[in-house]
């Protein structure tokens, strides 16, 4: 089975200070000099996808891992690290122009890749990203696959050779469905969200395992006509205020404290429920 | 000891009323341990006996009650404030210790802008006080990565130091006077005077005694103008931590003083730094204080830097970013347990010191040796972030995936050995085991080779201030 792991290198936005989230003219907010991390959702289905390489080693299924992603060289740092934890291709499309708020962009170029480097029997990837946030990506690339897309996505393990058993979070809960290949999963709120860290052996092992740059032409993307299909643009930012009141109860001990919150905060509200 | 249990809560409790002695079991487990052990304590494995209880006294007279009381009754006592301790300080390795948590006395109770010092109860958390100072434009000067979590009285009895030290000095620069309590009740007060020669400095038989000779409950310290206005921020690439070092040298050597001076190496270095390191060292250096001085520093820093082709000057937004976020607050421990426990990836820090002349030798051994010797190892770096005009200290940073053992296993099959190799390389090639983290109890079996001949000298203050042995067995002292 060769399965096919699609990732963005992001800003970690936690870093950024209140001040630091200021709109300008440029409309998209400054991250330039901020870290930069794994999309968490992407990581989530970098580790699932190792999570069931991992199964099918002990069930002697031959799967092929590949990790694909978009960007700059800053991202070959994030390939290496997967070839050190088993992936065994690592596919980087060259590409310096801001696709954040293109998901067709993206969408295409994925397909493009799909088609000339597949068959592929399984596409995974998170189901947004922290900074673009538009969630199209998985569904317009299985639309230009014509594949099954499932969407939400907790988890998922290989059952047979071409049988896999997906979990997902939807309208009626947690759902288990199993699913014949090819399927895109969007992978969402998993429990495990955090990939596993290589040892220096690993890394060591890996670090003549090359990095194979792609560019854009080559998979026949034409970026000016696919910046003119984008059906998004971005037209405002507008700055959310989540801060909620706090209230600290002062007591000498857990038992007044859990007294006044009753009598100052809740009877009145439970009495008139 | 010579009280049961029962007895012992009860002596306790008459003396501080029920409310402030607590024996909650899941407390008494979380209070058995501290940081050294937090994979044991997240897998909820604890290995060291639990302490009878834990008690929150409120003044320095209920302070003196309690240690007479465990002193004449052969109780160990572990005192403790913010709970940051990283070297098993914490550990209560005694059968029914009582640990004394000075948290709840924490007024600040005077700033004094015109004579620059501020008296604060040992409870003060340091983030409250650097706020109430930065609010009337002073601040400590003090910056450890615990400052949100970490309170005055631990700050004192570890000999923390801060980010901006190289500029500020350690906390035992910054300590004018204080107030501790002996076990045998007696409460002494050392005054606040800019200086004396009134015979040796007492205050440093109590700075650093991490709980083995007495408890602190009111510290005194100096504040500075607060002029952040001022700041330069300078950063910079390079190819080896030997050119580090040796421009950190001269900077000092030329007696300039940049509140932060930090060096990574490599691997440390990617850590922090993935968004513009691209696998090259990097040093940090801050300028700060009056304008004119700020800037002289700066500009001689730029000088110093420069003369040295492989440093590429890094934009400061890259480093100010990564600067304002290098304190740890309760949101990044919560993050950090989540994360161990999903990863099984686990890392500690070890921090020594050395002259200039030393500091890289002992650098590049102890990485090839615990690159070639420790299993699972995910990361082996390290940087120096406090800098002296006789040499500089070393942060050894270690990470390893916990493979094929038990929780309580970890420490054995990973943490110690790596922690031997640094602690034995150092000593022997002449540095001090301890830069600012306090031996605790995990440095003990090599705090006579640390000291030589002078371990008389501190053997005699733990026989003088402590003949009983109830203050903290275990740390420092071998038990």
């Amino acid at each position: 089975m060769r399965i096919l792991v699609l990732f963005k290198i992001v800003p970690d936005l936690d870093l950024l200070q209140d001040k630091e989230w200021t709109i300008k003219n440029t409309l998209p907010v400054e991250t330039a000099y901020v870290k930069k991390i794994i999309n968490v959702y992407d990581e989530s289905a970098l580790e699932l996808t190792l999570k069931m390489a991992d199964h099918s080693i002990n069930n002697k299924q031959q799967i092929e891992l590949s990790a694909f992603t978009i960007g700059e060289p800053h991202a070959d740092l994030f390939l290496k690290k997967l070839l050190a934890l088993g992936f065994n291709n690592t596919y980087r499309v060259q590409c310096s122009a801001d696709l954040r708020f293109n998901p067709y962009a993206i969408a295409y170029i994925i397909t493009a890749f799909a088609s000339q480097y597949g068959p592929y029997d399984l596409i995974a990837m998170g189901m947004q990203s922290s900074d673009g946030d538009n969630a199209k990506t998985a569904l317009l690339v299985a639309e230009m696959l014509t594949w099954p897309c499932i969407t939400g996505v907790t988890g998922f393990e290989l059952r047979d050779l071409d049988l896999v058993a997906v979990r997902n979070i939807n309208d009626q809960g947690l759902v288990e469905q199993l699913v014949h290949e090819p399927a895109v999963l969007a992978v969402g709120n998993a429990p495990c969200s955090l990939l596993r860290v290589p040892t220096l052996r690993d890394i060591k092992s890996a670090a003549d395992q090359e990095i194979a740059i792609i560019s854009l032409q080559s998979l026949g993307c034409d970026l000016k006509k696919l910046n003119r299909q984008n059906d998004t643009e971005l037209e405002s930012l507008n700055t959310v205020n989540n801060t909620r009141a706090g209230l600290v109860i002062e007591g000498t001990s857990a038992e007044e404290k859990a007294r006044l919150l009753y009598e100052k905060h809740l009877k009145g509200w439970l009495s008139s429920r | 000891m010579s009280l049961k249990k029962e007895q012992l809560i009860e002596g306790l409790v008459e003396i501080l009323g029920s409310e402030k002695v607590i024996t909650d079991p899941e407390v008494l487990k979380e209070s058995s341990v501290d940081r050294f052990r937090r994979f044991e304590e997240l897998h909820g494995v604890y290995t060291q006996p639990l302490p009878a209880a834990v008690v929150y006294p409120q003044d320095s007279s209920q302070v003196a009650a309690v240690l007479k009381f465990a002193s004449d009754k052969g109780i160990n006592i572990v005192p403790r404030t913010g709970q940051t301790a990283t070297e098993g300080g914490l550990e209560t390795i005694v059968e029914n210790s009582v640990v004394l948590d000075g948290s709840e006395m924490n007024e600040i109770i005077k700033i004094d802008s015109y004579n620059m010092q501020a008296t604060c109860q040992c409870g003060t958390p340091l983030q409250v006080l650097e706020d109430q100072l930065r609010e009337q434009g002073y601040t400590t000067g003090h910056s450890p990565q615990s400052k949100p979590l970490a309170q005055l009285g631990g700050l004192v009895a570890t000999r923390s130091i801060g980010q901006f030290s190289t500029l500020y000095g350690g906390i035992e620069d910054m300590v004018v006077g204080l107030e501790a309590v002996f076990p045998n009740g007696e409460i002494a007060r050392i005054k606040n005077v800019p200086r004396r020669a009134a015979g040796p400095d007492i205050r440093h038989v109590v700075i650093g005694n991490e709980g083995t000779l007495c408890f602190i409950t009111e510290v005194t310290v100096k504040i500075f103008k607060f002029m952040p206005e001022n700041n330069i921020l300078l950063g910079y690439t390079l190819e080896n931590m030997k050119t580090g070092f040796e421009i950190l040298r001269q900077i000092m050597a030329d007696g300039y003083k940049p509140s932060v001076a930090r060096l990574y190496d490599r691997e440390d270095g990617a850590y922090h730094f993935s968004h513009f390191a691209n696998d090259k060292c990097v040093l940090i250096l801050m300028a700060e204080g009056p304008k004119k001085i700020a800037e002289a520093t700066a500009e001689a820093i730029e000088e110093i830097v420069g003369a040295h082709t492989e440093c590429v000057k890094v934009d400061t937004p890259y480093i100010q970013t990564w600067f304002d976020n290098l304190n740890w607050d309760a949101t990044d421990v919560a993050a950090e347990r989540a994360e161990i426990l999903e990863t099984k990836n686990i890392g500690n820090t070890t921090e020594i010191s050395a002259d200039w002349a030393t500091i890289n030798k002992i650098y590049e051994v102890c990485i090839e040796r615990i690159r070639n010797e420790i299993p699972d190892m995910t990361l082996v770096g390290g940087h120096s972030s406090h800098s002296y005009i006789n040499g500089t200290n070393l942060y050894f940073v270690h990470y390893y995936n916990v493979v094929d053992c038990k929780p309580e296993e970890e420490i054995l099959k990973y943490h110690h050995p790596i922690k031997k190799i640094i602690v034995e390389e150092t000593i022997k090639a002449g540095g001090s085991m301890c830069h600012h983290h306090g031996v605790g109890k995990h440095r003990t079996p090599w705090i006579k080779d640390e000291y030589g001949s002078s371990y008389y000298i501190l053997e005699t203050l733990k026989n003088a201030f402590d003949p009983e042995g109830v203050m903290n067995k275990g740390t420092i002292f071998p038990g």
